[in-house]
Protein backbone atom coordinates (compact mmCIF):
# COMPACT_ATOMS: atom_id res chain seq x y z
CA UNK A 1 0.00 0.00 0.00
CA UNK A 2 2.99 2.21 1.00
CA UNK A 3 4.97 2.25 -1.92
CA UNK A 4 1.50 2.05 -4.30
CA UNK A 5 0.84 5.37 -2.90
CA UNK A 6 4.34 6.60 -3.28
CA UNK A 7 4.22 5.65 -7.10
CA UNK A 8 0.40 7.61 -7.72
CA UNK A 9 2.42 10.92 -5.62
CA UNK A 10 5.03 10.60 -8.34
CA UNK A 11 2.52 10.58 -11.19
CA UNK A 12 0.21 13.40 -9.93
CA UNK A 13 3.69 15.35 -9.39
CA UNK A 14 4.85 15.03 -12.88
CA UNK A 15 1.38 15.90 -13.89
CA UNK A 16 1.10 18.85 -12.09
CA UNK A 17 4.20 19.73 -12.74
CA UNK A 18 3.82 19.93 -16.83
CA UNK A 19 0.24 21.84 -16.02
CA UNK A 20 2.32 24.48 -14.06
CA UNK A 21 5.15 24.74 -15.69
CA UNK A 22 3.35 25.16 -19.08
CA UNK A 23 5.26 28.70 -20.26
CA UNK A 24 1.51 30.00 -21.86
CA UNK A 25 -0.28 28.67 -18.49
CA UNK A 26 2.26 30.35 -16.64
CA UNK A 27 2.90 33.77 -18.08
CA UNK A 28 -1.10 34.38 -17.76
CA UNK A 29 -1.13 33.64 -14.19
CA UNK A 30 2.34 35.30 -13.52
CA UNK A 31 1.53 38.14 -15.63
CA UNK A 32 -1.96 38.68 -13.72
CA UNK A 33 -0.05 38.27 -10.91
CA UNK A 34 2.93 41.28 -11.55
CA UNK A 35 -0.38 43.69 -11.59
CA UNK A 36 -2.02 42.52 -8.42
CA UNK A 37 -0.23 46.13 -6.73
CA UNK A 38 -2.18 48.06 -9.48
CA UNK A 39 -5.70 45.76 -8.77
CA UNK A 40 -5.23 45.87 -4.53
CA UNK A 41 -5.15 50.10 -5.00
CA UNK A 42 -8.92 49.67 -7.40
CA UNK A 43 -10.26 47.01 -5.04
CA UNK A 44 -9.01 49.48 -1.99
CA UNK A 45 -10.98 52.69 -3.75
CA UNK A 46 -14.13 50.32 -4.35
CA UNK A 47 -14.63 49.83 -0.90
CA UNK A 48 -14.40 53.46 0.02
CA UNK A 49 -16.28 54.21 -3.07
CA UNK A 50 -18.84 51.70 -2.34
CA UNK A 51 -19.60 52.48 1.45
CA UNK A 52 -23.14 52.59 2.02
CA UNK A 53 -23.29 54.81 5.62
CA UNK A 54 -25.87 57.77 4.74
CA UNK A 55 -23.95 60.35 6.61
CA UNK A 56 -20.00 59.05 4.30
CA UNK A 57 -22.38 58.93 1.34
CA UNK A 58 -23.53 62.61 1.37
CA UNK A 59 -20.26 63.72 2.74
CA UNK A 60 -18.94 62.74 -0.39
CA UNK A 61 -20.93 64.08 -2.28
CA UNK A 62 -21.25 67.32 -1.34
CA UNK A 63 -17.70 67.90 -0.97
CA UNK A 64 -17.15 66.78 -4.55
CA UNK A 65 -14.44 63.63 -3.32
CA UNK A 66 -17.13 61.19 -4.84
CA UNK A 67 -15.59 62.21 -8.24
CA UNK A 68 -12.49 61.50 -6.91
CA UNK A 69 -12.86 58.08 -4.99
CA UNK A 70 -14.31 56.65 -7.83
CA UNK A 71 -11.28 57.80 -10.36
CA UNK A 72 -8.69 55.22 -8.97
CA UNK A 73 -11.21 52.36 -9.40
CA UNK A 74 -12.11 53.71 -13.01
CA UNK A 75 -8.77 53.80 -14.11
CA UNK A 76 -7.48 50.62 -12.36
CA UNK A 77 -9.82 47.89 -12.87
CA UNK A 78 -12.08 49.21 -15.30
CA UNK A 79 -8.63 49.43 -17.82
CA UNK A 80 -7.09 45.79 -16.37
CA UNK A 81 -7.18 44.28 -20.00
CA UNK A 82 -4.77 46.83 -20.91
CA UNK A 83 -2.08 46.22 -17.77
CA UNK A 84 -2.73 42.54 -18.58
CA UNK A 85 -1.93 42.56 -21.92
CA UNK A 86 1.85 44.37 -21.41
CA UNK A 87 1.52 41.77 -18.63
CA UNK A 88 1.20 38.86 -19.99
CA UNK A 89 3.33 39.36 -22.95
CA UNK A 90 6.36 40.56 -21.04
CA UNK A 91 5.78 37.60 -18.85
CA UNK A 92 5.64 35.02 -21.62
CA UNK A 93 8.80 36.78 -23.85
CA UNK A 94 11.06 36.80 -20.94
CA UNK A 95 9.95 32.78 -20.04
CA UNK A 96 11.44 32.67 -23.94
CA UNK A 97 14.00 34.74 -22.82
CA UNK A 98 13.06 37.75 -25.17
CA UNK A 99 13.15 41.32 -24.65
CA UNK A 100 9.87 41.31 -22.71
CA UNK A 101 9.06 45.11 -23.16
CA UNK A 102 9.66 45.32 -26.40
CA UNK A 103 6.73 42.64 -26.81
CA UNK A 104 5.20 43.83 -24.11
CA UNK A 105 4.98 47.10 -26.20
CA UNK A 106 3.83 45.34 -29.21
CA UNK A 107 1.06 43.32 -28.02
CA UNK A 108 -0.89 46.50 -26.36
CA UNK A 109 -0.02 48.35 -29.47
CA UNK A 110 -1.97 45.89 -30.85
CA UNK A 111 -4.53 45.39 -28.66
CA UNK A 112 -5.61 48.97 -29.34
CA UNK A 113 -5.27 48.29 -32.79
CA UNK A 114 -8.31 45.71 -32.53
CA UNK A 115 -10.67 47.91 -29.39
CA UNK A 116 -13.10 49.98 -31.33
CA UNK A 117 -12.62 53.61 -30.74
CA UNK A 118 -15.98 55.55 -30.54
CA UNK A 119 -16.74 59.16 -32.72
CA UNK A 120 -19.04 60.71 -30.42
CA UNK A 121 -21.44 64.26 -32.33
CA UNK A 122 -19.06 66.81 -32.05
CA UNK A 123 -16.31 64.70 -33.80
CA UNK A 124 -14.35 64.04 -30.44
CA UNK A 125 -12.86 60.25 -30.88
CA UNK A 126 -12.68 58.63 -27.66
CA UNK A 127 -11.58 55.34 -26.42
CA UNK A 128 -14.39 54.26 -24.02
CA UNK A 129 -14.24 52.25 -21.43
CA UNK A 130 -16.18 49.22 -22.44
CA UNK A 131 -13.75 46.66 -23.50
CA UNK A 132 -10.78 48.10 -21.39
CA UNK A 133 -11.87 46.43 -18.28
CA UNK A 134 -12.88 42.87 -17.14
CA UNK A 135 -14.81 42.89 -20.84
CA UNK A 136 -11.90 43.11 -22.85
CA UNK A 137 -9.81 40.71 -20.60
CA UNK A 138 -9.73 37.90 -22.57
CA UNK A 139 -8.66 39.75 -25.96
CA UNK A 140 -6.05 41.21 -23.37
CA UNK A 141 -4.86 36.97 -23.24
CA UNK A 142 -5.47 36.29 -26.64
CA UNK A 143 -3.74 38.91 -27.93
CA UNK A 144 -0.63 38.97 -25.93
CA UNK A 145 0.00 35.24 -26.03
CA UNK A 146 -0.49 35.09 -30.15
CA UNK A 147 0.81 38.68 -30.97
CA UNK A 148 4.18 37.62 -28.33
CA UNK A 149 4.34 34.12 -30.38
CA UNK A 150 4.33 36.27 -33.35
CA UNK A 151 6.93 38.72 -32.25
CA UNK A 152 9.35 35.49 -31.32
CA UNK A 153 8.94 33.61 -34.43
CA UNK A 154 9.84 37.19 -36.40
CA UNK A 155 12.79 37.37 -34.29
CA UNK A 156 13.48 34.09 -34.46
CA UNK A 157 13.72 34.01 -38.49
CA UNK A 158 15.72 36.86 -38.45
CA UNK A 159 12.98 38.88 -40.35
CA UNK A 160 14.74 42.20 -38.47
CA UNK A 161 16.44 45.00 -39.99
CA UNK A 162 20.28 44.47 -39.66
CA UNK A 163 22.70 47.45 -38.98
CA UNK A 164 26.10 47.46 -39.93
CA UNK A 165 28.36 47.20 -37.00
CA UNK A 166 29.71 50.42 -35.67
CA UNK A 167 25.60 51.38 -35.02
CA UNK A 168 25.39 52.25 -31.28
CA UNK A 169 23.40 49.04 -29.95
CA UNK A 170 20.10 50.96 -28.82
CA UNK A 171 19.72 52.36 -31.98
CA UNK A 172 20.58 48.45 -33.18
CA UNK A 173 17.22 47.23 -30.89
CA UNK A 174 15.01 50.69 -31.89
CA UNK A 175 15.45 48.83 -35.67
CA UNK A 176 15.26 45.32 -35.11
CA UNK A 177 11.88 45.70 -33.82
CA UNK A 178 10.99 48.07 -36.17
CA UNK A 179 10.32 45.07 -38.82
CA UNK A 180 8.65 42.96 -36.68
CA UNK A 181 6.15 45.74 -35.43
CA UNK A 182 5.29 46.78 -38.55
CA UNK A 183 3.99 42.93 -39.69
CA UNK A 184 2.33 42.83 -36.28
CA UNK A 185 0.71 46.33 -36.70
CA UNK A 186 -0.89 44.40 -39.73
CA UNK A 187 -1.79 41.61 -38.73
CA UNK A 188 -3.55 43.23 -36.17
CA UNK A 189 -5.25 45.69 -38.77
CA UNK A 190 -6.17 42.29 -40.92
CA UNK A 191 -8.02 41.08 -37.31
CA UNK A 192 -10.28 44.68 -37.09
CA UNK A 193 -10.88 44.77 -40.46
CA UNK A 194 -11.75 41.06 -40.76
CA UNK A 195 -14.37 41.00 -37.73
CA UNK A 196 -15.52 44.75 -39.11
CA UNK A 197 -16.77 42.15 -42.19
CA UNK A 198 -19.02 40.10 -39.17
CA UNK A 199 -22.55 40.80 -37.45
CA UNK A 200 -20.02 41.41 -34.35
CA UNK A 201 -18.08 44.45 -35.70
CA UNK A 202 -15.06 44.03 -33.72
CA UNK A 203 -12.82 40.81 -31.83
CA UNK A 204 -14.25 42.36 -28.68
CA UNK A 205 -17.82 41.49 -29.28
CA UNK A 206 -16.96 38.08 -30.92
CA UNK A 207 -14.27 36.48 -28.17
CA UNK A 208 -17.05 38.20 -25.49
CA UNK A 209 -20.13 36.25 -26.77
CA UNK A 210 -18.17 33.22 -28.07
CA UNK A 211 -15.34 32.63 -25.26
CA UNK A 212 -16.17 34.64 -22.19
CA UNK A 213 -19.58 34.65 -21.47
CA UNK A 214 -20.22 30.53 -22.01
CA UNK A 215 -16.53 30.12 -20.23
CA UNK A 216 -18.05 32.32 -16.99
CA UNK A 217 -21.29 30.80 -16.95
CA UNK A 218 -19.15 27.64 -16.80
CA UNK A 219 -16.98 29.12 -13.80
CA UNK A 220 -20.16 30.05 -12.53
CA UNK A 221 -21.82 26.71 -12.44
CA UNK A 222 -21.26 25.21 -8.71
CA UNK A 223 -20.58 21.63 -10.08
CA UNK A 224 -17.34 22.58 -11.77
CA UNK A 225 -16.32 24.96 -9.31
CA UNK A 226 -16.91 22.32 -6.66
CA UNK A 227 -14.98 19.85 -8.72
CA UNK A 228 -12.07 22.29 -9.11
CA UNK A 229 -11.94 22.58 -5.13
CA UNK A 230 -12.49 18.99 -4.96
CA UNK A 231 -9.09 18.18 -6.98
CA UNK A 232 -7.66 20.92 -5.25
CA UNK A 233 -7.86 19.24 -1.66
CA UNK A 234 -6.94 16.26 -2.75
CA UNK A 235 -3.92 17.61 -4.41
CA UNK A 236 -2.85 18.62 -0.99
CA UNK A 237 -3.78 15.80 0.78
CA UNK A 238 -0.58 14.58 -1.47
CA UNK A 239 1.19 17.81 -0.60
CA UNK A 240 0.97 19.52 -3.35
CA UNK A 241 -0.01 22.94 -3.66
CA UNK A 242 -3.03 22.38 -5.29
CA UNK A 243 -3.99 25.70 -5.79
CA UNK A 244 -1.36 26.85 -7.61
CA UNK A 245 -1.42 23.52 -9.85
CA UNK A 246 -5.61 23.62 -10.63
CA UNK A 247 -6.03 27.90 -10.46
CA UNK A 248 -2.93 28.35 -12.82
CA UNK A 249 -5.74 27.31 -15.55
CA UNK A 250 -9.10 29.07 -13.52
CA UNK A 251 -7.75 31.78 -11.94
CA UNK A 252 -7.99 33.98 -14.72
CA UNK A 253 -11.79 33.10 -15.51
CA UNK A 254 -12.37 33.48 -11.49
CA UNK A 255 -10.42 37.17 -11.85
CA UNK A 256 -12.81 38.27 -15.13
CA UNK A 257 -15.48 37.32 -12.95
CA UNK A 258 -14.67 38.68 -9.79
CA UNK A 259 -13.44 42.26 -12.06
CA UNK A 260 -17.10 41.74 -13.58
CA UNK A 261 -18.88 42.09 -10.05
CA UNK A 262 -16.70 44.85 -9.29
CA UNK A 263 -17.21 47.33 -11.99
CA UNK A 264 -20.80 46.51 -11.37
CA UNK A 265 -20.49 47.67 -7.78
CA UNK A 266 -19.48 50.67 -8.37
CA UNK A 267 -21.68 51.74 -11.42
CA UNK A 268 -24.14 50.61 -8.46
CA UNK A 269 -25.57 47.71 -11.27
CA UNK A 270 -26.33 44.62 -9.63
CA UNK A 271 -23.65 42.27 -10.04
CA UNK A 272 -23.28 39.29 -12.42
CA UNK A 273 -21.46 36.69 -10.82
CA UNK A 274 -22.69 33.86 -7.31
CA UNK A 275 -19.14 32.49 -7.92
CA UNK A 276 -15.54 33.47 -8.21
CA UNK A 277 -11.80 33.97 -6.54
CA UNK A 278 -13.29 35.53 -4.16
CA UNK A 279 -16.24 33.65 -3.42
CA UNK A 280 -13.49 30.62 -3.17
CA UNK A 281 -11.54 32.40 -0.61
CA UNK A 282 -13.79 33.74 1.16
CA UNK A 283 -16.04 30.60 2.34
CA UNK A 284 -14.17 27.26 0.80
CA UNK A 285 -10.79 28.16 2.20
CA UNK A 286 -11.16 31.36 4.26
CA UNK A 287 -8.54 30.13 6.83
CA UNK A 288 -6.59 28.14 4.35
CA UNK A 289 -7.33 24.94 2.54
CA UNK A 290 -9.39 22.56 3.92
CA UNK A 291 -10.78 25.25 6.27
CA UNK A 292 -8.77 23.95 8.83
CA UNK A 293 -9.55 26.74 11.83
CA UNK A 294 -11.40 24.35 13.57
CA UNK A 295 -8.61 21.98 13.85
CA UNK A 296 -5.94 24.98 14.66
CA UNK A 297 -8.44 25.54 17.82
CA UNK A 298 -8.98 21.86 18.60
CA UNK A 299 -5.31 21.62 19.06
CA UNK A 300 -4.92 24.65 21.75
CA UNK A 301 -6.74 22.74 24.32
CA UNK A 302 -5.37 19.55 23.08
CA UNK A 303 -4.19 16.64 25.47
CA UNK A 304 -1.25 16.10 23.62
CA UNK A 305 1.86 18.70 24.07
CA UNK A 306 2.94 18.67 20.47
CA UNK A 307 -0.23 19.33 19.59
CA UNK A 308 -1.09 22.24 22.01
CA UNK A 309 2.41 23.49 20.35
CA UNK A 310 1.68 23.29 16.80
CA UNK A 311 -1.66 25.02 17.56
CA UNK A 312 -0.42 28.01 19.36
CA UNK A 313 3.04 28.17 16.20
CA UNK A 314 -0.37 28.20 13.94
CA UNK A 315 -3.17 29.99 15.17
CA UNK A 316 -1.87 33.52 14.12
CA UNK A 317 -1.30 32.37 10.35
CA UNK A 318 -4.47 30.14 10.35
CA UNK A 319 -6.30 33.63 11.20
CA UNK A 320 -4.55 35.49 7.91
CA UNK A 321 -5.83 32.31 5.81
CA UNK A 322 -2.11 30.26 5.96
CA UNK A 323 -2.14 27.20 6.96
CA UNK A 324 0.39 25.06 5.63
CA UNK A 325 2.11 24.75 9.03
CA UNK A 326 -0.88 23.07 10.11
CA UNK A 327 -1.13 21.05 6.93
CA UNK A 328 2.66 19.88 7.27
CA UNK A 329 3.34 20.10 10.79
CA UNK A 330 0.17 17.79 11.94
CA UNK A 331 0.46 16.26 9.28
CA UNK A 332 -2.60 16.42 7.43
CA UNK A 333 -0.56 15.31 4.23
CA UNK A 334 -1.26 11.24 3.87
CA UNK A 335 -3.24 10.97 6.81
CA UNK A 336 -6.07 9.23 6.52
CA UNK A 337 -7.79 10.45 9.59
CA UNK A 338 -8.03 13.81 8.48
CA UNK A 339 -8.91 13.22 4.65
CA UNK A 340 -12.47 13.04 5.23
CA UNK A 341 -12.93 16.72 6.97
CA UNK A 342 -10.00 18.14 5.16
CA UNK A 343 -11.73 17.73 1.95
CA UNK A 344 -15.45 17.80 2.78
CA UNK A 345 -15.59 20.61 4.85
CA UNK A 346 -14.90 23.48 2.43
CA UNK A 347 -17.52 21.66 -0.05
CA UNK A 348 -20.32 22.09 2.46
CA UNK A 349 -19.17 25.45 3.68
CA UNK A 350 -19.15 26.79 -0.11
CA UNK A 351 -22.24 24.81 -0.95
CA UNK A 352 -24.12 26.09 2.40
CA UNK A 353 -22.77 29.95 1.16
CA UNK A 354 -24.06 29.64 -2.67
CA UNK A 355 -27.40 28.45 -1.30
CA UNK A 356 -27.65 31.45 1.11
CA UNK A 357 -26.37 33.51 -1.62
CA UNK A 358 -29.49 32.32 -4.06
CA UNK A 359 -31.88 32.82 -1.25
CA UNK A 360 -30.67 35.99 -0.94
CA UNK A 361 -29.56 35.89 3.17
CA UNK A 362 -25.98 36.34 1.68
CA UNK A 363 -25.17 39.30 -0.69
CA UNK A 364 -23.14 38.54 -4.07
CA UNK A 365 -19.75 39.63 -3.61
CA UNK A 366 -18.32 42.52 -4.88
CA UNK A 367 -14.99 41.01 -5.58
CA UNK A 368 -12.69 42.52 -3.58
CA UNK A 369 -10.20 39.99 -1.85
CA UNK A 370 -6.89 40.55 -0.21
CA UNK A 371 -4.54 37.71 0.17
CA UNK A 372 -3.20 37.94 3.89
CA UNK A 373 -6.62 40.28 5.54
CA UNK A 374 -8.05 37.87 8.71
CA UNK A 375 -10.99 35.73 7.92
CA UNK A 376 -13.90 37.69 9.52
CA UNK A 377 -12.28 41.04 8.05
CA UNK A 378 -12.16 39.92 4.44
CA UNK A 379 -15.71 39.15 4.37
CA UNK A 380 -16.86 42.27 5.39
CA UNK A 381 -14.78 43.99 2.85
CA UNK A 382 -16.37 41.87 0.05
CA UNK A 383 -19.89 41.91 0.90
CA UNK A 384 -20.48 43.53 4.16
CA UNK A 385 -20.93 42.51 7.81
CA UNK A 386 -23.48 39.89 7.38
CA UNK A 387 -20.88 37.87 5.22
CA UNK A 388 -18.47 38.36 7.97
CA UNK A 389 -21.09 36.90 10.59
CA UNK A 390 -21.29 34.15 8.49
CA UNK A 391 -17.59 33.35 8.52
CA UNK A 392 -17.27 33.99 12.14
CA UNK A 393 -20.70 32.44 13.63
CA UNK A 394 -21.21 29.68 11.25
CA UNK A 395 -18.05 28.23 9.22
CA UNK A 396 -15.97 28.69 12.40
CA UNK A 397 -18.33 26.46 13.82
CA UNK A 398 -18.79 24.24 11.23
CA UNK A 399 -15.05 23.99 10.76
CA UNK A 400 -14.71 23.12 14.70
CA UNK A 401 -17.32 20.48 14.44
CA UNK A 402 -16.53 18.57 11.70
CA UNK A 403 -12.91 18.24 12.66
CA UNK A 404 -13.78 17.42 16.42
CA UNK A 405 -14.26 13.63 16.00
CA UNK A 406 -11.17 13.01 13.78
CA UNK A 407 -9.11 14.97 16.10
CA UNK A 408 -10.11 13.58 19.20
CA UNK A 409 -8.97 9.98 18.38
CA UNK A 410 -5.30 11.35 16.87
CA UNK A 411 -4.76 13.64 19.82
CA UNK A 412 -5.85 10.26 22.04
CA UNK A 413 -3.31 8.53 20.59
CA UNK A 414 -0.41 11.08 20.49
CA UNK A 415 -0.61 11.40 23.95
CA UNK A 416 -0.27 7.92 24.90
CA UNK A 417 2.59 7.81 23.05
CA UNK A 418 4.07 11.12 24.29
CA UNK A 419 3.04 9.56 28.36
CA UNK A 420 4.77 5.93 27.09
CA UNK A 421 8.03 8.35 26.00
CA UNK A 422 7.83 10.01 29.15
CA UNK A 423 7.61 6.54 30.73
CA UNK A 424 10.42 4.90 29.33
CA UNK A 425 12.63 8.56 30.19
CA UNK A 426 11.82 7.97 33.70
CA UNK A 427 12.92 4.82 33.89
CA UNK A 428 16.01 5.23 32.19
CA UNK A 429 17.10 8.26 33.78
CA UNK A 430 16.10 6.04 37.42
CA UNK A 431 18.12 3.10 35.71
CA UNK A 432 21.35 5.60 35.24
CA UNK A 433 20.75 6.94 39.12
CA UNK A 434 21.10 3.44 40.35
CA UNK A 435 23.59 2.77 38.41
CA UNK A 436 25.80 5.38 39.95
CA UNK B 1 31.25 33.06 6.29
CA UNK B 2 28.48 34.13 5.18
CA UNK B 3 25.51 31.21 3.91
CA UNK B 4 23.29 32.54 1.58
CA UNK B 5 19.92 30.48 1.39
CA UNK B 6 17.02 31.11 -0.72
CA UNK B 7 13.23 29.60 0.52
CA UNK B 8 10.46 28.92 -2.20
CA UNK B 9 7.25 28.37 -1.94
CA UNK B 10 3.75 29.06 -3.67
CA UNK B 11 3.15 32.10 -2.64
CA UNK B 12 6.42 33.18 -0.78
CA UNK B 13 4.31 33.41 2.93
CA UNK B 14 4.49 30.88 4.72
CA UNK B 15 8.19 30.35 3.90
CA UNK B 16 8.49 33.72 5.00
CA UNK B 17 7.27 32.59 8.46
CA UNK B 18 10.11 29.71 8.85
CA UNK B 19 12.91 32.50 7.34
CA UNK B 20 12.17 34.45 10.84
CA UNK B 21 13.02 31.35 12.71
CA UNK B 22 15.88 30.86 10.87
CA UNK B 23 17.71 33.62 11.51
CA UNK B 24 16.71 33.60 15.06
CA UNK B 25 18.30 30.58 14.99
CA UNK B 26 21.02 31.45 12.87
CA UNK B 27 21.93 34.42 15.51
CA UNK B 28 21.67 31.39 18.97
CA UNK B 29 24.34 29.49 16.81
CA UNK B 30 26.32 32.79 15.90
CA UNK B 31 26.02 32.12 11.83
CA UNK B 32 26.19 34.96 9.55
CA UNK B 33 23.16 34.22 7.48
CA UNK B 34 21.24 36.12 4.01
CA UNK B 35 17.79 34.53 3.60
CA UNK B 36 15.11 35.12 1.60
CA UNK B 37 11.67 34.02 1.13
CA UNK B 38 9.73 34.62 -2.73
CA UNK B 39 7.43 32.44 -4.81
CA UNK B 40 8.47 29.75 -6.97
CA UNK B 41 8.02 31.81 -9.77
CA UNK B 42 11.16 34.13 -9.03
CA UNK B 43 13.90 31.98 -8.09
CA UNK B 44 15.06 31.42 -12.01
CA UNK B 45 16.18 35.35 -11.46
CA UNK B 46 17.88 35.94 -8.29
CA UNK B 47 19.29 32.09 -7.85
CA UNK B 48 22.40 33.49 -8.73
CA UNK B 49 23.15 35.76 -5.74
CA UNK B 50 22.13 32.51 -3.60
CA UNK B 51 24.39 29.44 -2.34
CA UNK B 52 21.34 27.18 -1.93
CA UNK B 53 17.50 26.89 -2.99
CA UNK B 54 14.98 25.57 -0.54
CA UNK B 55 11.99 24.40 -1.64
CA UNK B 56 8.50 24.35 0.75
CA UNK B 57 6.97 21.01 1.13
CA UNK B 58 4.20 22.42 -0.48
CA UNK B 59 6.18 22.82 -4.24
CA UNK B 60 8.52 19.88 -3.84
CA UNK B 61 7.21 18.31 -7.19
CA UNK B 62 9.33 21.27 -8.84
CA UNK B 63 12.26 20.23 -7.06
CA UNK B 64 13.55 18.28 -10.44
CA UNK B 65 12.71 20.98 -12.82
CA UNK B 66 14.76 23.35 -10.67
CA UNK B 67 17.44 21.06 -10.74
CA UNK B 68 17.48 20.52 -14.51
CA UNK B 69 17.60 24.93 -14.87
CA UNK B 70 20.37 25.56 -12.38
CA UNK B 71 22.72 22.43 -12.82
CA UNK B 72 25.62 24.22 -14.17
CA UNK B 73 25.63 26.28 -11.39
CA UNK B 74 26.55 24.27 -8.64
CA UNK B 75 23.77 24.69 -6.30
CA UNK B 76 22.12 22.59 -4.27
CA UNK B 77 18.29 22.11 -4.62
CA UNK B 78 16.83 20.60 -1.44
CA UNK B 79 13.43 20.25 0.34
CA UNK B 80 12.45 21.24 3.56
CA UNK B 81 11.11 18.00 5.47
CA UNK B 82 7.75 18.35 6.16
CA UNK B 83 7.71 18.07 10.29
CA UNK B 84 10.16 21.06 10.48
CA UNK B 85 8.48 23.40 7.71
CA UNK B 86 5.07 22.35 9.60
CA UNK B 87 6.40 23.22 13.51
CA UNK B 88 8.33 26.08 11.41
CA UNK B 89 12.30 24.50 13.38
CA UNK B 90 14.51 27.00 12.18
CA UNK B 91 17.52 25.61 13.79
CA UNK B 92 17.03 21.89 11.83
CA UNK B 93 16.39 23.10 8.81
CA UNK B 94 19.77 25.47 9.27
CA UNK B 95 21.78 22.69 10.01
CA UNK B 96 20.43 20.55 7.48
CA UNK B 97 21.78 23.91 5.06
CA UNK B 98 24.95 23.95 6.46
CA UNK B 99 25.60 19.81 5.86
CA UNK B 100 24.62 20.25 2.46
CA UNK B 101 26.88 23.01 1.75
CA UNK B 102 29.93 20.95 3.84
CA UNK B 103 30.55 23.03 6.04
CA UNK B 104 30.91 22.07 9.91
CA UNK B 105 29.61 24.30 12.76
Amino acid sequence: MKIELKSLEDKLMKVTTKLQKNKYINSVSNGLIAIFPILMVGAFFTIFNGLQYEPYVNFLNETGLKELVSLPVQLTTGMIAIYAVFSISYHLANSFEKDGFTAGLIALVSFLLVTPLTTFENGTIALTFQWTGAGGLFVAFLMAIVITKLYMFLIDKNIVIKMPNGVPPTTKKAFASLLPMFCIVFVALAIRFGFKMTSFENIHGFVYQILQVPLSNLGNTLLVFLLLKLITNILWMFGIHGGLVMYSVAVPLWLSMDYANMDAFNAGEPLPFILGYAFGMLFFQFSGTGNTIGLNLLMLRAKSKRYRTLGKLALPASICGVNEPLIFGTPIVLNPMLAIPFILNPLISGILAYVLTIIGILPRLNGVFMFGVPFGLSGFLAGGWIVALFQLVILVPLSYISYYPFFKKMDAVAFAQESEEEQIEEVHTEVIHEAS
Amino acid sequence: MTYKILLACAAGMSTSMLVERMEEAAKKMNLDVIIDAVPEGKVEKIINDFDILLLGPQVAHLAAQFREEIKDKNIPVDTIDMMDYGMMDGEKVLRKVIKLLGEKI
